[in-house]
């Protein structure tokens, strides 16, 4: 039988060890750093292609009124075009998860990050070059609209940050 | 048709597979966000009921007459739906029935409430 013990002086992979010196080692940690960032820019384009896939399911399933049993409204192309847009403007190099997508019945698309009760951020869009967001972080709140032009509002992020630090 | 009490408890049948989590049988925001042609939540007063009675309120009175299926179910107590200066106003028939009412305009506003109404909600998967 063999006993599963956690590793406390392991080096995380992502860590190239720090033992070497001279030149050769420092070709070899910029190269293995260079490996490591190649690896999880792979993995996180590989998870914003299920979420792209998740808005395609979504879209088709809500494109019709009612979709949500009550009245909600269809889902538009420009809320769907929109909300691709803001998945592929997320930082790649992510300290974030992707997020959840959720249909809302109002016809806009919301995108949510659960990582517990009530520590979770939402933000929501409908093809208007907005993006309405709202958080709960424990006790604190926030919420507010910004102006969605080429990049990803800078709150955005630094809301993410506050959820994931 | 009584007033609604703060002891009571709702029920916010969910019929969109993606209004809630089956990982951690947890509801999301949007399952909460007010109907866009009346600005209300429709909900259903279930104390003092079992929860086969609720479940048939939830096929009866909402899976029948919209012609989808019940997915599950968010209960809320109408005291946590106050607490945020939301109102809960009784609306029969049907029996039971009633409207989350008073949502701000703002939708960022809307969003953060049904945050917190989701994660005070206890899902129940059908």
């Amino acid at each position: 039988m063999s006993t599963a013990i956690p590793c406390t002086d392991c080096n995380s992979i992502s860590n190239f060890p720090s033992i070497g010196f001279g030149t050769d080692s420092e070709g070899l940690k910029k190269y293995y750093a260079k490996i490591i960032s190649e690896f999880r820019k792979a993995e996180t384009l590989g998870r914003i292609d299920e979420v792209l896939q998740s808005l395609d399911e979504v879209f088709q399933e809500c494109s019709e009124e009612g979709w949500d049993g009550y009245d909600a409204l269809p889902i538009t192309m420009d809320a769907y075009l929109e909300t691709e847009r803001l998945i592929k403007s997320l930082p790649l190099s992510s300290f974030i998860p992707m997020p959840e997508i959720t249909p809302e019945p109002d016809g806009g698309i919301g995108l949510e990050w659960p990582k517990g009760k009530r520590l979770v951020f939402a933000v929501s869009v409908k093809g208007k070059n907005e993006i309405v967001y709202a958080g709960l972080f424990g006790m604190n709140k926030t919420h507010g609209i910004e102006y969605f032009g080429d990049t990803l509002p800078s709150t955005i992020i630094e809301n993410l940050r506050r959820l994931y630090p | 048709m009584t007033q609604v009490d703060p002891s009571e408890t709702l029920s916010r049948f969910i019929l969109q597979k993606d209004w809630y989590r089956p990982s951690d049988n947890s509801v999301k925001h949007a399952a909460f966000m007010p109907n866009p042609k009346n600005g209300e939540t429709s909900v259903f007063r279930i104390s003092g009921i079992s929860h086969k009675e609720v479940w048939d309120i939830g096929d009866r009175e909402v899976a029948k007459i919209r012609n989808k299926p019940i997915l599950g179910r968010a209960d809320i107590g109408a005291s946590n739906v106050m607490a945020k200066d939301l109102k809960v106003l009784p609306i029969e028939p049907p029996v039971r029935h009633a409207n989350i009412t008073g949502w701000p305009e703002e939708k960022s506003k809307q969003i953060l409430i049904a945050l917190e109404l989701a994660a005070e909600a206890h899902f129940h998967k059908k």
